[in-house]
């Protein structure tokens, strides 16, 4: 919910997309994590399932803009990413939060996250409402004003999702928001991304089925780089069948899908 | 010996001790160019003091917080971690053959134990990130002292002072054994610059 | 509750700015206070004169500027050591904004640290003796551009090399590095372990040996080139990404040094010159003082003229007609010029500064006759010989033998040379004793001979 509505806003949008890739490659090291997919998102809650080292991760810090795409193109609101010249206009409206969040240990919440609102370019008179926004709707505010350092773990993740809260962006990546998480806390996590489907193109990547079922319009399910699946939770509910592993119609869908991806006897 | 290997390689003493080295040597370098060959003992002591502070950066591990709840003895590795960081440092110096006068090499060998308390205090109190500053800082400053007979000058600048200087040697042990002993027992203070 | 922000006051409040200034003023106050040399007493101590307290804390910076370049380095690592370089890289905001908040923390704690002993010493000044000239203010001003600079430096190191050993490296390869410049920048130094003008590039000159003597205008331009270049590499270092910018950064730096290098004086005589508003001679007849001493002159004037109307009843034409406060700068191992018609005054002597009275004219006398061809602090036998000499030649105009005010530590030493020699001397005709004193002062003016030994052998060159 914004209580400010600035000319771009207002303006019709020029994309019929939010993230738009085609042919995306990306590299992560020397390997190829991501081979050429092609991509449309808009806005929703897009769930980003897939087993480790299929890279999710890599997908996303690529729509985050931390890594260049390797082949491809990728569009995000309609601006061309990949050229070093247009990224900032694209990066004042992402907001991210790694898998690996690293903070500054002496800050306080409140400090941190208008720092992360100030290096995206918030409009200054606009922070202060702006943090206090984004802390209490990931249930901070009686800890705004305690350091970092003296956090539990759920709570710096926390912090993490309301950094990323903080420009009200019209993209957000999440890897992995959940961890640290006790389960009345990913109820309301799941609240707030119900809260934020209408505007915003959320990527969700989690490895907790349950909370893709829960608040997702859309699933991806990825593996070794590739799309496997893109669609409704229920249509993946639809693939799975009774002899297919998992404890829930969408685990037995997501195994049924994988078990027909090669892999070898032994892995996890 | 293989946990020594993967001791040392968790504090980085594979990196830091090359350092040390290149340290002492570029800093014995300006006492040899000056007019006799054996250079004083000040310079001796100043180098020996960088050594020390570079080599002070291993007293913290990459994750403060897991170490402990290992089930070693850790007060004892910590307390020979300190004791090794001095002895390496006037190890150094001695491979160097900076000198041969056995009052230097006194006072060498006071300074280094004085020294490697500080470093091991300033861990425990400050985290190993910031432990190098506190006997750099006090070395630096302490080398201005001109030096007398006083009582405060002798503990104040007590690295400075010749080698029968008694205040002075009561002064490296007290910080040598207060060093060791809180490091031993508190261990280095997580730090705020690292997770 | 909603509050306004400053993204530059939590910069003050988190990073390591607040405990780098702390420690600066710690360690300054500390030094300056508690610690006895030769800053806090005599007559070049830091609260004497607005020169030689900025050249004093400048002084300071052998060590602070080490300590400030090590705390840049932790503050530099802070992002890799915290793991934010990914998250940072997603935000739109350019690396410039960031990097100019985080080191305007440090220069705005840096330079108050710094400002703290200055204006100690300046309010010291100002009620002590206080002739206000504006001649002081390049040497504070580049001492506070040298913390920031050293500051901004090491935190683009501390990025580019964010490993823990880091800031000690640094700090202790700066420490060898001011220490080494400091001993050649001494205006008093016989034999330098680096150039000159090299050394210049240290902002941590040397002790201060003189009130007059004070950094030419081209030392403060090169310095300044020189600290420019470092801090805007440390800006570059910690804007850059690719390598290829960060040594484009590093070759500014060198930039920097080789056109101040081609800025700094060559010499020693270009690079030390007499403070000329110090310098300027306050008269009150034939007695001139410099204006650095101008408030010992109303104590000087009477035995000045005293003395002066002695020595010319007992000397005639050959004695000194005017008396000037020298303002030469001395280089080791040369002997201070002296001149037949005019009595130069020494205010580092301290049988001049702590005499009074009678006592004041018999050393002014001393000085007159027989001026001294070594240093006041030199112990050595020949001294005492000399003083003996001096007491002798006192005696002589005065008609009594007393010992000389401010040779304390050899008074019993000169006494018993001198009074054999003094009875002796009396004991003669006045013409004789005319010309063993010639003899004596031809000795001490030329500095070859011993004086005490012309006034007991006598009458030959």
């Amino acid at each position: 919910m914004k209580t400010f509505v600035g000319a771009s806003e207002l303006a019709p949008k020029t994309y019929a997309w939010e993230i738009d890739a085609k042919g995306l490659s990306v590299r992560a090291g020397r390997r190829r994590a991501v081979d050429g997919i092609d991509l449309r998102l808009g806005t929703g809650v897009h769930g980003l399932l897939g087993p480790n080292g299929a890279g999710k991760t890599t997908l996303i810090r690529a729509l985050a803009t931390v890594l260049r795409p390797a082949g491809g193109s990728l569009h995000m609101l309609g601006h061309a990413v990949g050229d070093a010249g247009d990224q900032r206009a694209v990066r004042r409206a992402i907001g991210y939060l790694p898998q690996e969040f690293g903070y500054y240990r002496r800050f306080t919440v409140r400090e941190f996250v208008e720092y992360m609102a100030w290096l995206k370019e918030v409009p200054k008179k606009e922070i202060p409402g702006a943090v206090q926004r984004a802390v209490e709707r990931v249930g901070l505010a009686d800890r705004a004003d305690d350091r970092m350092k003296s956090l539990s773990g759920g709570m710096v993740r926390r912090v993490g999702i309301a950094q990323a809260l903080v420009n009200d962006p019209r993209i957000l990546l999440l890897d992995e928001p959940t961890v640290g998480l006790d389960p009345a806390q990913r109820l309301r996590f799941r609240e707030l991304l119900k809260s934020l489907a209408d505007e915003t193109c959320v990527v969700v990547s989690t490895h907790l089925v349950e909370d893709v079922a829960a608040a997702c319009t859309d699933v991806i399910l990825f593996a070794d780089g590739r799309l496997v699946f893109q669609g409704t939770p229920r249509e993946l509910e639809a693939i799975g069948g009774p002899e297919d592993i998992g404890g829930s119609p969408l685990d037995r869908g997501y195994s049924a899908l994988l078990a027909s991806t090669d892999r070898e006897a032994g892995t996890w | 010996m293989r946990w020594l290997r993967l001791y040392a390689r968790s504090r980085q003493i594979f990196l830091s001790l090359p350092a040390t080295v290149i340290s002492g040597i570029a800093a014995a370098i300006p006492s040899w160019s000056g007019e006799q060959h054996s250079p004083d003992a000040r310079s001796l002591v100043l180098a020996l003091s960088a050594g020390i502070a570079v080599a002070s950066t291993g007293l913290g591990g990459q994750d403060v917080r897991l170490d402990r709840t290992g089930s070693l003895s850790w007060a004892w590795i910590r307390a020979a971690h300190a004791l090794g960081i001095g002895m390496a440092a006037v190890t150094v110096l001695l491979a160097l053959q900076v000198t041969t006068e056995t009052t230097t090499l006194l006072v060498i060998g006071r300074a280094a134990c004085g020294l490697a308390g500080l470093a091991a205090i300033g861990a425990a109190v400050f985290g190993a990130a910031f432990a190098w500053a506190v006997p750099f800082a006090w070395c630096a400053v302490a080398y201005f002292v001109p030096p007398s007979g006083d009582r405060t000058v002798e503990i104040a600048a007590w690295m400075f002072q010749p080698a029968d200087a008694a205040p002075s040697t009561w002064m490296s042990a007290a910080l040598l054994v207060t060093g060791l002993v809180t490091y031993a027992t508190a261990g280095p203070r997580p730090s705020v610059l690292a997770r | 509750m909603v509050r306004s922000f400053g993204i530059l006051r939590t910069e003050l409040r988190r990073s390591v700015a607040p405990s780098a200034g702390g420690v600066l003023v710690l360690l300054t106050l500390g030094f300056l206070y508690l610690i006895s040399g030769p800053w806090e007493k005599g007559p070049t101590m830091w609260t004497a004169q607005w020169t030689s307290m900025a050249l004093w804390t400048r002084f300071l910076l052998v060590f602070l500027w080490p300590l400030a370049v090590g705390f840049g380095a932790l503050q530099g690592m802070r992002d890799h050591r915290s793991g934010m370089t990914e998250l940072l890289a997603t935000t739109s905001r350019p690396p410039l904004s960031r990097a100019v908040r985080t080191a305007g923390a440090s220069a705005l704690t840096l330079t108050a640290a710094f400002a703290c002993p200055v204006l100690l010493g300046a309010i010291h000044v100002h009620t002590s003796d206080g002739h206000w000239h504006t001649g002081w203010l390049p040497l504070s001003l580049v001492g506070a551009l040298s913390l920031v600079a050293g500051s901004v430096f090491g935190m683009g190191m501390g990025k580019v090399a964010p490993s823990a050993l880091t800031p000690p490296l640094l700090a202790a390869a700066a420490l060898m590095g001011t220490l080494t410049m400091q001993q050649a920048q001494d205006p008093m130094a016989g034999e330098r372990i680096v150039p000159l003008r090299f050394a210049l590039l240290s902002p941590a000159n040397g002790p201060v040996r003189d009130v007059l003597t004070t950094f030419s205008a081209s030392v403060h331009a090169g310095q300044v080139i020189w600290l420019a270049g470092l801090g805007t590499t440390g800006v570059a270092l910690l804007v850059a990404a690719r390598r290829r910018a960060r040594l484009a950064a590093v070759s500014s730096a060198l930039a920097a040094g080789v056109i101040a290098l081609a800025v700094l004086p060559p010499t020693s005589s270009r690079t030390y010159v007499v403070d000329t508003v110090m310098a300027a001679p306050q008269c009150n007849g034939r007695v001139c003082v410099t204006r650095a001493h101008s408030s010992r002159l109303p104590d000087l004037v009477g035995p000045a003229y005293q003395a002066l109307r002695i020595m010319r009843e007992r000397l005639g034409d050959q004695a000194p007609l005017t008396m000037n406060e020298s303002t030469v700068q001395q280089a080791p191992g040369t002997v201070r010029p002296r001149s037949r018609t005019t009595l130069f005054l020494y205010f580092d002597d301290w049988s001049v500064t702590h005499a009074r009275g009678t006592d004041l004219v018999r050393s002014l006398i001393a000085s007159g006759l027989a001026p001294t061809c070594l240093s006041p602090e030199d112990g050595s036998r020949r001294k005492i010989r000399e003083i003996a000499a001096q007491s002798v030649a006192v005696a002589w105009a005065t008609g009594e033998l007393e010992p000389l005010p401010g040779t304390l530590w050899s008074r019993d030493e000169a006494m018993a040379l001198a009074q054999p020699v003094w009875e002796t001397l009396h004991s003669r005709p006045e013409q004789e004793q005319r010309s063993k004193i010639d003899a004596m002062r031809r000795a001490a003016f030329s500095c070859q001979g011993d004086p005490l030994g012309a006034l007991t052998k006598g009458g030959q060159p």
